[in-house]
């Protein structure tokens, strides 16, 4: 059970971290519908063990970071299955969003490494830790991702 | 955005821009409580298969040594009798096996691809799996309206690196399903597994678009035709 002072902190990082995570997972999987989802899903995960969390903003990224993957595989396997919502529509500055669209139809490992190295702000180095695969692939991805894009921008 | 080649700095300032505009068109304006029951379903370990283009599914007679270990929640053992086909590619072996999962407590029906080095010993299932028919809740699938006409099924694609591999689940009268793209035809043979028909397509990785259609004895099933474009952004 957590302790009340454990549930201020909750409720703190809660308020401060909601918005932050719901726009990273937006990134990393283009509904806002899931985002929701698995933000509010990482949040209700933590606070059963939120005494023993020691870098709140740092694991509910990485819950965030899992839940959605393992949401994109569930969405390509249920494709048919089950309607997919559709993404509201957002206006966006035509480079803007000719960009978006490249991002978004890149595999799903290259586009984590997009997200977290250009909007996370992370070294590959950490990239390779929080997505569990070698340096070498996790740069390699990026290679690619940037290569892909490169191409499509030009 | 030119014509000229694009620099790394360029690049990488117009993704930072793109990801922060993007990011900032999500707000806070969701009602949710922290902590609150979302009411959706809850997230289960079952997930992917790592596939690349090459490989071509046997039949598993022959896979009796290729088993791995499985288990209800880690990676324990998989009988050798469940598994329907199997392969390699890109060194990595993958399997088609019958699901072993349930769903309120009954066996789940349907089909899942393994690969081996995703679920080693010990660790978390990490597979994913097809069905056949129209989910109705949480405890299973409605086929009625599936089986009623053969050009419905169900399928699904999984991104690995650069690779694909998309699976079907179709009705029990099919017996391939034909791929064609820029470059080839291809009819994928059909595993009948609890009733229905489970076929899979290694997605070469130069291969932008392909097409699959349902036949039936050589035949192609009207309205089974469907268009699958990879990595290409929609434009108007």
């Amino acid at each position: 059970m957590p302790t009340e002072k454990a549930s201020a902190g909750f409720e703190e990082t809660y308020r401060e971290q909601r918005l932050p995570l719901l726009r990273f997972a937006y990134l990393l999987c283009g509904s806002r519908e899931t985002s929701e989802d698995v933000v509010q899903s990482a949040f209700a995960s933590a606070q059963s063990r939120w005494d023993q969390i020691q870098s709140p903003a740092s694991y509910l990224r990485r819950s965030v970071l899992n839940l959605v993957k393992d949401g994109q595989r569930r969405r390509y396997r249920l494709a048919t299955l089950v309607p997919v919502a559709q993404s509201e529509a957002v206006v966006l500055p035509p480079e803007v969003d000719e960009t978006w669209t490249l991002i978004q139809h890149l595999p799903w490992p290259q586009r984590a490494v997009v997200v977290l190295h250009y909007y996370e702000d992370l070294p590959l180095v950490e990239i390779a830790q929080v997505l569990e695969r070698s340096e070498s692939t996790v740069r390699s991805d990026h290679r690619r991702a940037l290569d892909k894009l490169r191409k499509a921008l030009r | 955005m030119t014509n000229e080649p694009i620099t790394d700095l360029r690049l990488d300032q117009h993704l930072r821009h793109t990801l922060e505009t993007v990011a900032e068109t999500v707000t806070a304006d969701v009602s949710a409580a922290p902590g609150g029951n979302t009411g959706k379903r809850p997230h289960r370990r079952y997930r992917r298969i790592g596939l690349v283009a090459g490989a071509v599914a046997v039949p598993l007679a022959l896979a009796a040594a290729a088993f791995i270990q499985s288990g209800p929640e880690y990676v324990d053992q998989i009988p050798p009798e469940s598994i329907i086909a199997k392969g390699n590619v890109g060194g990595s072996d993958y399997l088609l096996v019958e699901n072993r999962r349930t769903e309120c407590d009954r066996p789940a029906q349907g089909v899942e691809l393994v690969e081996e080095r995703e679920n080693l010993f010990g660790s978390e299932w990490n597979t994913v799996g097809e069905q056949y028919g129209e989910r109705v809740d949480d405890c299973g699938v409605d086929t009625k309206r599936y089986l009623a006409n053969p050009a419905l099924f169900n399928d699904g694609g999984v991104p690995v690196g650069d690779a694909l591999v998309w699976l079907w689940a179709v009705h029990p009268d099919v017996t391939a399903v034909r791929i064609t793209t820029s470059a080839d035809v291809e009819d994928l043979p059909v595993y009948t597994v609890d009733g229905a028909g489970y076929a899979l397509f290694e997605v070469p990785d130069d291969v932008e678009a392909f097409t699959a259609e349902l036949l039936i004895n050589g035949e192609v099933v009207p309205g089974s035709a469907e268009v699958h474009r990879l990595n290409a952004p929609a434009r108007d």
